[in-house]
């Protein structure tokens, strides 16, 4: 059911330390790694401009919003642009996710750039694509987001998350 | 055709359409006059809206050639505001973008797309790339040397950066002015403009209804930054467009009922899907539904051909319906039926719940469903639509949009959520769930809504 869904993505929320993710982008990134890992939610996931991303964990946030699970304040960065705080209230713990812990852990750990490029090249290969031709498809999607070693960084994550990396 | 000039088209949003004898008109007529065009008069612009507002009736069709004659009110705009004219090149790929830009849609559209699980532009840039349809035919007369160009060009209008569109390069992108894509593909564009004034119309409702021409009229051009802006007396008309969108989505496209058919559809859909999957190919599956066209049987049961898609319209699915009301599934029968007659399922709204009282109902709700020996899958759906009704800059979205930009009292150009503070209550997800069921459990159902979401409450 979907409300099952949208306590899980309360839930990942509130896993994350401070019970806080900074960045829309992140907290779509590491829905996607975990379903991968296991995760029990079914998000579609369509790969756009920024890699894997899914309408409907941006319409959960907003229905979790209303519902007073959890709150998703805007801030202002740089050049008009804007950056989301998304915010668990103290019960929406949950259990069930003890065993993604370390993964939710080692992803928010890692650099928002890196998490992307890794869960669009883990897209790739999810499609069938060999390591090669995923790492061809990644270069031309993202360009200068590979460089500067952040490339490897996300290959390395996703070998230390148990994925396809080579 | 008959050889007089102009042709007119009378429409009840624009009232005169007209087509001059010039190169870009000829082309516009006849890309209207290709079977892939024509094909739109058979998809209604509101799918299943009709079940509640019976004048919903409009077809894509008129939609695009609408969205083509406001394209054509901001492409004379930009020519008086810069005193320039424009290139002929560049009227034509406006103006036949604004008019293809919906000739990718499957029947009863959304609901479609979770069948085919490709989005309609990713259909719009087959149609146009592909050789054999008449639309690429029509695009490749065009004179001039850039005809080959033309269907690459168009497609950087449709790219949504999707992984299996065979889209355009940055290269492409690169030939067509910013502005120009987003007179057809912004939050301030000719698609809004239309289908906001032509729903509304439609459906009785004065919801949606916006002051279009002020719009238009104080529409300025920033070309440094390649985007429009308002000046500060269209602010007002501005919000109001903004508010036209929310109401409309709130009172027509979300309306508890016609979710309700949407949801229906949706499962007889599923259903369907489910029993060629069970039979193991669409031929062995047909006889389920056997008078089913064998187009859309070819659809569910995995990727329908160009043609194939271009075979189904909204006259396919509703064919479809009636003859699931026949089927030996008792679920496709009672799904197929309830459509074609208006049986529609019954909602529980829990817009104002609490998550502890939502999932508290949402799990009672479905164990008693599961008592009375149906299956929740087809017998308690959630449904959860989702609208943002405007978006400020989020370089964490799924793709850039742009953002509205007006003038403030001293001639800067800002953004309008930060000028209104109207607007800026609507950069939220508008957003909710509901559940549906059968009319034939309704009871039951109240019962546990009883004493979950409305304990206590008077």
């Amino acid at each position: 059911m979907k409300t099952e869904k949208f306590r899980y993505l309360a839930g990942i929320v509130a896993a994350h330390p401070g019970r806080k993710v900074v960045g829309r982008t992140r907290l779509q990134k590491t829905v996607k790694l975990l379903q991968r890992l296991g995760l029990p939610t079914d998000y579609d996931y369509m790969n756009y401009f920024y890699g894997p991303y899914s309408a409907g964990v941006q319409s959960d946030i907003g229905l979790l919003e209303r519902l007073g699970a959890i709150s998703e304040v805007q801030h202002s960065g740089q050049d008009d642009s804007t950056y989301y705080v998304i915010r668990a209230e103290p019960n929406m713990d949950l259990p069930q996710l003890k065993p993604f812990q370390k993964y939710i852990d080692l992803m928010d750990d890692t650099d928002p750039v890196v998490l992307e490029l890794a869960a669009t090249y883990d897209s790739y290969r999810e499609m069938g694509v060999d390591h090669d031709e995923a790492l061809q498809r990644l270069r031309a999607k993202k360009g200068g987001k590979c460089k500067e070693g952040r490339e490897e960084q996300a290959l390395k994550l996703l070998e230390r998350l148990g994925l396809p990396f080579n | 055709m008959s050889k007089t000039w102009p042709k007119v088209i009378r429409d009840p949003v624009h009232n005169i359409i007209p087509f001059e004898n010039t190169d870009c008109d000829r082309l516009l007529l006849g890309l209207i006059n290709t079977k892939e065009f024509q094909r739109l008069r058979r998809i209604k612009q509101l799918g299943l809206c009709e079940m509640v507002f019976p004048g919903a009736n409009h077809s894509r069709f008129a939609h695009s050639i609408g969205v083509m004659h406001t394209a054509r009110m901001f492409l004379e705009r930009v020519e008086r505001i810069t005193g320039r004219k424009l290139d002929a090149e560049q009227q034509i790929l406006v103006l036949t973008a604004a008019l293809l830009h919906d000739v990718g849609h499957g029947p009863f559209s959304h609901a479609f797309e979770k069948v085919t699980k490709k989005s309609h532009e990713i259909y719009t840039l087959r149609i146009i790339e592909d050789p054999d349809t008449e639309v690429h035919a029509r695009l490749s007369e065009v004179d001039g040397g850039w005809a080959q160009k033309l269907p690459k060009l168009l497609s950087t209008f449709f790219d949504k950066g999707q992984e299996d569109s065979d889209g355009p390069t940055s290269a492409d992108k690169q030939q067509v002015p910013s502005y120009l894509s987003r007179i057809v593909s912004s939050q301030l564009d000719a698609d809004r403009f239309d289908y906001l004034i032509r729903d509304s119309h439609a459906t009785g409702t004065d919801y949606g209804n916006f002051d279009l021409r002020w719009l238009v009229q104080h529409l300025f051009l920033n070309e440094e930054k390649g985007r429009f802006y308002l000046s500060a007396k269209a602010r007002s008309a501005a919000e109001a467009y903004v508010f036209a969108r929310y109401h409309m989505y709130r009172t027509v496209y979300f309306h508890k009922t016609v979710r309700a058919a949407e949801v229906m559809l949706r499962l007889a859909f599923q259903r369907y899907k489910e029993l060629l999957e069970r039979a193991g190919s669409a031929e062995t599956g047909r006889p389920q539904v056997p008078d089913a066209h064998p187009a859309l049987a070819k659809a569910f049961a995995g990727e329908p051909t160009l043609a194939q898609y271009l075979l189904l319209d909204d006259y396919a699915v509703t064919e479809f319906l009636k003859c699931c009301g026949e089927s030996t599934d008792p679920c496709l029968g009672q799904l197929g039926s309830g459509l074609v007659h208006r049986r529609l399922f019954k909602a529980v709204d829990t817009a104002d719940a609490r998550i502890e009282d939502l999932l508290s109902f949402s799990k009672l709700a479905g164990e008693r469903v599961k008592e009375l020996r149906l299956d929740p899958a087809y017998a308690f759906v959630e449904d959860t639509p989702a609208d943002t009704p405007y978006k400020p800059y989020d370089p964490e979205a799924d793709e850039p949009i742009t953002q509205i930009y007006v003038e403030n009292a001293l001639g800067k150009q800002v953004e309008l959520s930060t000028l209104s503070g109207a607007v800026a209550t609507l950069t939220k997800n508008y957003t909710f769930v509901r559940y549906y069921f059968p009319e034939s459990i309704r009871d039951e159902i109240d019962k546990v809504a009883g004493s979950t979401l409305r304990k206590g409450k008077s």
